[in-house]
């Protein structure tokens, strides 16, 4: 039997009189790179904030890794393996990139208050080699800037990068990306593309929410494409965007090939959703 | 029986008083988001301003009643100006507004402790109405009836100022979401400056009436409100003037029963209990909602 | 002289309220915790007889609990409410004092040896506190407690339990406010009902807002300055110089929140950014990095 990195069955959120998800079911075997889609508002991030316990579900059951952790708090979700980022970055305001990334290693650490204070032997290696570590992780989402730069004042590109780098930080197994490329390059976004394909290598699961198109049919082998607040399709991501209620979400009744051809060429995507 | 009855409505007119000056405290929590703890100052002088009018000024005690709230509004307008306004321009947070206040309360209550000296004094007795009213064998002090009369209007008044005018209709708008509410055609620093006027003139009014019923007039008024109002807006719950009245009352007929039946000792410590244990039981408050800051 | 030594314990006590709100808790049960040991301590030295040293530990060990409890039974209210029970520690603390005449002496309060009012224990306690702060501000618990105070939504999702840091963080303030009552009423060898009161509370408070709530060497400065100013402004003030503390408070908070000693701006001139007009490179619409969340705290 396959266990589900992620299952999503039935997921609802309402605020207020207005149901921002609506019976959602997604599901994800490990080792998979799998896009979330849909126009800005379809409740996409929404989603994202249920798994990693941001925001609690109305109703719905939340599996990750085979454990159930619905109705549990975000830090015991990350405990279990869920590490995330943020559509509208959320970094810490005067934390220099690489004490970021160190922050993300909390629950790697097992150094204690009193070792802190006497400067234990064992504290001083653990230090090395948290910083080590974050050095590393920096390299590998391909940060270039100085380790001691306040993070808030790095490029937008380099933001994303320092977040994904404290996510991976936390050791996760399932990844949920927000909007990894919204302000990048194509260069930067292609880069992103490879690091995602790299980390599914080393067995990490991968959901992403994408305006990117290309991205998303050049690197995710599933999709979920969801419109106001309900699963709209789901399968190959070719696939998707061929099916008329997908076209029809995005551009209304009037659909053409043509207008698939600009919203594949359409590879920024700051809006939000 | 009597002397039960004697004590109920003791506490109740003591209540009234709290109840008065948790209504001003819970406007401006609820409607402002701002925990104010100079509150208690804007009481405090309410209190000496209008004792000043009277013992110095000769004005009758109505007339320096009126007086003294309109100057409590008058410090509350102003500390939104000098504080809380720039602050909210800056989106400051939390904890900045809450540093403010105290930054505020100290100003003030220094100022008092300067203007009264460290003596206490009372309303000199000519000026203030003193003649008990007798009704069967109970006593009511003219100061009673004027607490417990001056609550029932404050929150009739304010509670349909708040639910059926259109000033309250533009005043939950602006404690949503402030920038909307202009954006929809509401004047909203016109909407902020009135609700902070109004929440410490009532506080005034509460310390004028809290001097008169003690028959004592010093700077520490103030104080003593600001923790019976806190707690009975914790215990009633924010968000509704009403129950903050409701508890008010409540914690001043628990506090004149349990000095009159259990020791006059354990007045404060029987209502520290009772906030304590609903601070950890039911942090929401009785009637309360769950959510306290605004999104 | 004498001032300077209530600057230092000023410090410790500013530096209990630094521990907590570094973990983004706004308290003044330092305070309180003060007040407790204090007369614990008075209670005790006069019937038994104690040692300086175990006076000083017991009010830390005395302090570390009641921080503990305090956390355990009010950590989970709002921001607000957590701010305004802290606040309402400090005033029943005074009605508790004046209610337990028969071990607080009452109304007229109680006399305290004098064994540790010295310099030398003072400077002592002050270097060992702040030693541990600087340790800690590097470590495991230092960058979590850093992450919760600046978004601690965030950092719930990188494992990190909010509640556990600022558990943490208001017993270290026990410790550091039990044993700033020890030594605060060793100075007077005299405390009553009002020596730890809101007066103290907002020196106190004045110190870390002015210092700067960011690095433990900022309630020290802002203790110094705070004790030391009221000194030189009571000749042209007399009796209103508490004034100035109160205008300060309002205008620091409003125009430079983040106090004297400010490591996020130390950092940006380092990395040259304040010069650069314009966005950072490549950063679309970044604007002023002071803008919108850099100032939630404190």
């Amino acid at each position: 039997m396959s266990e589900l990195a992620v299952d999503i069955v039935g997921l609802t959120k309402a605020f207020g009189g207005l149901t921002a998800v609506d019976d959602v079911t997604i599901q994800v075997p490990p080792r998979r790179i799998h896009g979330i889609l849909g126009p800005n508002g379809a409740g996409k991030t929404t989603v994202l904030n249920m798994v990693s316990g941001f925001i609690q579900a109305d109703s719905g059951r939340l599996d990750v890794l085979g454990q159930d952790v619905t109705g549990m708090r975000p830090f015991q979700i990350a405990r279990r393996g869920v590490g995330r980022t943020y559509q509208n970055i959320r970094l810490f305001p005067g934390m220099t990139v690489l004490e970021t990334v160190v922050a993300g290693a909390y629950g790697q650490r097992r150094s204690t208050i009193a070792g802190a204070l006497l400067m234990s032997p064992a504290e001083r290696r653990e230090r090395r080699e948290m910083r080590a570590r974050a050095a590393d992780l920096l390299d590998r989402v391909g940060c270039r800037a100085p380790h001691s730069a306040l993070a808030e004042t790095l490029s937008y590109g380099d933001q994303r990068r320092v977040e994904i780098a404290r996510a991976l930080a936390t050791n996760p197994r399932v990844l949920l990306l927000d909007e990894p490329t919204a302000g990048m390059n194509d260069a930067e976004s292609q880069e992103v593309g490879q690091l995602l394909v790299e980390l599914r290598e080393s067995g990490l699961t991968l959901i992403l929410i994408e305006h990117n198109m290309r991205l998303v049919e050049d690197f995710c082998e599933t999709v979920s494409v969801m419109n106001s607040g309900a699963l709209l399709a789901e399968g190959a991501p070719t696939w998707c965007l061929e099916q008329d209620k997908v076209k029809e979400a995005y551009f209304g009744k009037r659909s053409d090939a043509a207008r698939i051809a600009t919203l594949r060429r359409a590879r920024r995507g700051p809006g939000g959703s | 029986m009597q002397l039960l009855i004697q004590q109920l409505l003791n506490g109740i007119a003591l209540g009234a008083v709290y109840g008065l000056f948790a209504v001003g405290f819970s406007l401006i929590l609820a409607k402002m988001g701002i925990l104010n703890v100079a509150h208690g100052t804007f009481a405090t002088w309410g209190a000496l301003s209008s004792y000043w009018l009277v013992s110095e000024q000769g004005l009758s005690f109505w007339a320096a009643l009126v007086i003294g709230v309109a100057f409590a509004g008058a410090l509350g307008v102003a500390a939104d100006l000098v504080a809380f306004e720039p602050l909210r321009r800056r989106n400051a947070g939390t904890f900045a507004p809450i540093i403010a206040s105290i930054g505020i309360w100290i100003v003030l209550l220094t100022l008092a402790e300067a203007f009264s000296g460290p003596t206490a004094t009372s309303y000199p007795t000519e000026s203030v109405p003193t003649e008990p009213i007798r009704v069967g064998g109970l006593l009511l002090l003219p100061a009673q009836v004027i607490s417990v009369l001056a609550l029932v209007a404050t929150v009739t008044a304010i509670h349909l100022l708040l639910t059926r005018s259109r000033f309250g209709a533009a005043v939950r708008a602006v404690s949503v979401d402030p920038r909307s509410a202009t954006i929809v055609g509401v004047n909203a620093r016109r909407v902020l400056v009135t609700v902070a006027f109004l929440a410490a003139a009532i506080a005034g009014l509460a310390g004028i009436l809290a001097a008169l019923s003690d028959n004592n007039v010093s700077f520490g008024i103030g104080e003593a409100l600001l923790l019976k109002g806190f707690a009975a807006v914790v215990v009633g719950g924010y968000g509704d003037i009403r129950g903050a009245a409701l508890l008010g009352v409540a914690i001043g007929v628990l506090e004149v029963m349990s000095a009159q039946y259990i020791s006059s000792g354990f007045r404060d410590a029987i209502t520290f209990g009772v906030l304590l244990v609903v601070l950890v039981f039911r942090p929401q408050g009785i009637f309360g909602e769950r959510q306290l800051v605004r999104a | 002289m004498i001032t300077l030594q209530f600057a230092g314990v000023n410090a410790l006590f500013a530096l209990a309220v630094y521990a907590s709100l570094w973990t983004g808790v706004l308290s003044l049960a330092p305070v309180f915790f003060g007040a407790v040991s204090a007369f614990t301590f008075g209670y005790f030295a006069g019937t038994l007889g104690m040692t300086p040293l175990l006076g000083l530990l017991l009010g830390a060990a005395l302090g570390a609990a009641l921080g503990a409890v305090t956390a355990g039974l009010l950590i989970r209210l709002d921001s607000h409410y957590l701010a305004m029970a802290t606040i309402a520690m400090v005033l029943i603390g005074r009605v508790l004092i004046l209610n337990l005449p028969e071990q607080t002496g009452g109304a007229s309060g109680t006399l305290v040896p004098g064994d540790l009012g010295t310099w030398a224990w003072l400077i002592g306690t002050l270097l060992v506190a702040a030693y541990l702060m600087a340790r800690l501000a590097g470590s495991r618990f230092g960058l979590a407690a850093d992450a919760v105070r600046e978004d601690p939504a965030v950092a719930e999702t990188l494992a990190i339990s909010p509640r556990r840091i600022q558990f943490v963080g208001m017993v270290i303030s026990g410790v550091l406010g039990g044993a700033a009552g020890i030594l605060q009423s060793s100075f007077l060898r005299y405390i009553g009902p009002d020596t730890f009161y809101t007066h103290l509370g907002f020196v106190t408070l004045a110190a870390v807002v002015l210092g700067g709530a960011f690095h433990w060497l900022g309630p020290i400065v802002g203790a110094v300055v705070f004790t030391i100013l009221p000194e030189l402004l009571r000749e042209p003030m007399g009796e209103y110089d508490r004034v100035v503390t109160g205008v300060l408070l309002v205008v620091i908070i409003i125009y430079m929140p983040r106090g004297l000693v400010d490591v996020r701006r130390l950092r940006l001139v380092r990395s040259g950014w304040w010069r650069r007009d314009g966005p950072a490179p490549g950063g679309p619409d970044q604007g002023e990095p002071t803008a919108a969340r850099a100032e939630v705290a404190p």
